[in-house]
């Protein structure tokens, strides 16, 4: 009788997505193409080409070939040469290029008696990981030059070029970035997008799927398809989009570890683990949500503020502990929030199955406290027909 | 219906809904204050990194004062080894591992080549940038030390050494616009277009299709529809856009103190195009979806793959060809492109035609798919 009648809702539920396109397509389609749409968007892994204004009121030697080293960095790519700064801002103003290179007048000359006005880079810092990028790329090729001048007059003192170079560079950071060394966006924005993608995209599923028994009055006939036992009526009708989205995020760590090329430092099988923890939060907390308002469209609404904004809390970019106290603590809140430091701790970090386990906890806590909040809820409203039909 | 009845009746329909009112008043104000939040600090600060201090000297102590004093970073703790700290960068815990070799200070005084060594983690690349940035700053400095010690020590006149020491900078990376290089200044002023775009949408097309779905309102009503009452609909809509719209460009910017007012004229006549764009769209999708709650649902999940198409995040010039074709059909590519040089950068008129541009065809576009769908949609009732 348990299975039949769990078998029944199931069936029940596939046999609804079946007639209507629209609900399989949200449940199937959309998501998949936005996942393919997003892994094209940083498909390209870093930006290269970017283009910048050079102003050379200098017109020497110098000045030429500082352009020349410009030109020849990855990054950058000089599309202008204006005559003056004004009509170099109107460019940047207009979007043409991201930042104005100035060298001013007798720069070559003034510098070789250290006495030069600086070389400056007016960047658009509304566009922050391009002004990061001229940024660095600017200041290579300036600094680049400056060495090379440092160099020659520090060989007076004897041993040549080499040993002066050698001299000058006595006490030096070596910076070394680990994990994902060559900052790829793909690595970076995919891998964090991604997985945030499809949680949001589960819970959508999930809240609509069970929402629109209640928009729709149909509680009954989906009770008694089960034989009338929530709980079983609840896993007839999650199960098919849950098994949808492990199948999905499963997919998408053998898209990372394997199609684009980046397996996984730590262990595969935890990573796994913790994205399919993640989708069947991704469930408990449509069950939370539908239960608290009984009401579709307002359910969803609650997945926009507490789901969909949910990436701007987890410190994805601007790290948490840069955040005010009641930011931090919403991001808390958040699921997502505790995924991250999972995934990216498997993932790129190679982090040990300890600090996994720990990672997990919160986790494991976001599977069993929505549903103690949303089942009552639903258990109570399942029996009211009075608070049904809500739009 | 004249223009001036379906706009009348089209607001009223949108303020007695007492599901979708919310949306059309409240929701973008309290998203101007939510969405922010975590950028609100503006910098990044308070990075944890833990140092490795192999050489134990007064130079290396000097290094780790500097560190503390660098905003960006926070010296979270001390390890006798690198293996002590590797798991927790590893794990995520910290962002940096600073490495201060054995006899550092010694070798720093002979000229013995020497570096500290310093680990970021590229699974965070914004800690990564300033836990590499700001060591590498601070090593700049006691670099500059010792090889002014070193030439003073090998004869140079000290009034030479005076004279670089006095020197300027050789470079200065002077920041336009967003002046302190606010994270929150550059992230809200793109984000608070989406916001309006998505919340708007949501309203529209769930109050469109909620006509529809009861035969009535504006535009699915027993009346006849002209043109002039699809135009009436969509002043009616674009009017709740319109002061969503300014609700941010005069309130939201000013008292979060983003950069703001840069071109006020030119912003109010942007913003009226991108209203009446926003509206006609999320009256097509409202007829097509032909319900109340899809819009929900639909326009959920499309605010990522939008904002990152736009171009404000990952810059044009790194996405695809067909990528940034696709972004131009959705109105917050100019329209966050447009604000953010008409609000932040101050651009004039001309300097955003291709965004006025793009728009317009958008309104255009849009325009006409809402009237195509509207009839559609009134065929397949009377049928």
């Amino acid at each position: 009788m348990a299975t039949t009648g769990l078998r029944a809702a199931l069936a029940r539920e596939i046999r609804y997505l079946g007639g209507q396109p629209w609900d399989l397509a949200m449940l199937l389609w959309f998501p998949v193409a936005s996942l393919v749409l997003l892994l094209w968007i940083f498909s390209s892994g870093i930006p290269t080409g970017l283009p910048i204004a050079i102003v050379d009121q200098d017109h020497s030697s110098g000045s030429r070939e500082l352009i020349r080293r410009l030109a020849s960095m990855r990054g950058l790519a000089v599309t202008a040469q204006p005559p003056s700064l004004e009509a170099a801002r109107s460019a940047v103003r207009s979007g043409a290029v991201y930042g104005i290179v100035h060298i001013p007048a007798d720069w070559d000359r003034d510098r070789l008696r250290n006495v030069s006005p600086p070389v400056v880079l007016y960047d658009n810092a509304q566009f922050s990981l391009v002004a990061g990028t001229l940024g660095g790329d600017v200041r290579a090729s300036v600094a680049s030059m400056a060495f090379e001048r440092l160099v020659a007059s520090e060989a007076r003192f004897g041993g040549g070029f080499a040993q002066a170079a050698m001299r000058l560079n006595g006490v030096q950071a070596d910076l070394r970035t680990l994990f994902n060394p060559s900052l790829s966006y793909e690595a970076y924005f995919a891998g964090m997008l991604l997985p945030v993608a499809l949680h949001l995209f589960c819970v959508i599923a999930a809240v609509s799927a069970l929402g629109r028994e209640f928009r729709d009055r149909s509680v009954d006939a989906w009770l008694a398809s089960a034989g009338g036992s929530l709980p079983r009526a609840l896993i007839g009708k999650l199960a098919p989009l849950g098994l949808v989205y492990l199948l999905l995020s499963v997919g998408l760590v053998v898209t990372f570890a394997g199609w684009r090329g980046w397996p996984p430092a730590g262990s595969l099988v935890l990573w796994v683990v913790a994205i399919a923890v993640l989708m069947i939060v991704s469930v408990t907390i449509a069950i939370m949500l539908v239960g608290l308002t009984l009401n579709l469209r307002r359910a969803l609404s609650l997945t926009g503020f507490y789901v969909a904004t949910g990436l701007a809390f987890s410190g994805f970019s601007y790290p948490r502990a840069a955040m005010g106290e009641v930011a931090q603590w919403w991001g808390g809140l958040l699921p997502y929030t505790h995924y991250l430091p999972v995934q990216q701790g498997q993932w790129l970090g190679g982090a040990s199955a300890g600090t996994w386990a720990h990672g997990m906890v919160p986790l494991l806590a976001f599977m069993a406290v929505p549903l103690l909040v949303g089942l009552p809820l639903l258990a109570r409203a399942v029996r009211q027909p009075a608070r049904w039909g809500a739009r | 219906m004249t223009l001036w009845q379906a706009l009348v009746a089209t607001v009223g329909s949108a303020l007695r809904d007492r599901g979708l009112v919310i949306m059309f008043v409240a929701a973008v104000p309290i998203y101007s204050f939510f969405y922010p939040l975590p950028y609100a600090t503006q910098s990044v600060r308070n990075v944890p990194l833990v140092v490795v201090d192999l050489d134990a000297s007064p130079m290396s102590r000097d290094i780790v004062s500097r560190l503390s004093a660098v905003a960006s970073v926070r010296v979270g703790g001390r390890a006798s080894a690198i293996d002590e700290a590797s798991g927790a960068l590893a794990g995520g815990q910290i962002a940096g591992i600073v490495v201060v070799p054995e006899n550092f200070s010694r070798d720093a005084a002979r000229g013995t080549p020497t570096a500290v060594t310093v680990f970021g983690t590229g699974a965070y690349p914004v800690q990564d940038k300033a836990v590499l940035g700001s060591v590498g700053a601070v090593l700049q400095g006691v670099a500059g030390e010792v090889t002014a010690a070193r030439l003073a020590r090998q004869g140079t006149p000290a009034a030479a050494l005076l004279q670089s020491a006095r020197a300027g900078p050789a470079f200065i990376d002077q920041p336009l616009y967003n002046l302190a290089r606010g994270y929150g200044s550059y992230v809200v002023a793109a984000v608070s277009i989406l916001i309006v775009q998505q919340v708007m949408l949501m309203a529209i097309a769930a109050l469109v299709g909620t006509w529809l779905e009861g035969r009535t309102g504006t535009l699915f009503g027993p009346q006849a529809v002209g043109l002039s009452t699809l135009f009436g609909a969509i002043a009616g809509f674009a009017l709740f856009v319109f002061l969503a719209l300014l609700y941010f460009i005069g309130f939201a910017f000013w008292f979060q103190d983003y950069p703001r007012g840069g071109n006020l004229a030119g912003a109010v006549a942007f913003a009226a195009l991108t209203a009446l764009t926003v509206a006609s769209l999320g009256i097509a999708l409202g007829a097509w979806f032909a319900d109340r709650e899809r819009a929900f649902q639909v326009l959920l999940a499309t605010s990522v793959p939008f904002l990152f198409m736009g171009g404000i995040v990952i810059p044009r010039e790194a996405m695809p060809v067909p990528i940034n074709a696709l972004a131009m059909l959705v109105p917050t590519t100019p329209g966050i492109f447009g604000f953010v040089k008409l609000n932040q950068m101050g651009a004039t008129w001309s300097e955003i035609r291709p965004e006025f541009l793009n728009m317009t065809t958008l309104l255009l576009l849009y325009g006409g798919a809402a009237w195509w769908a509207v009839r559609v949609r009134r065929r397949e009732a009377n049928e």
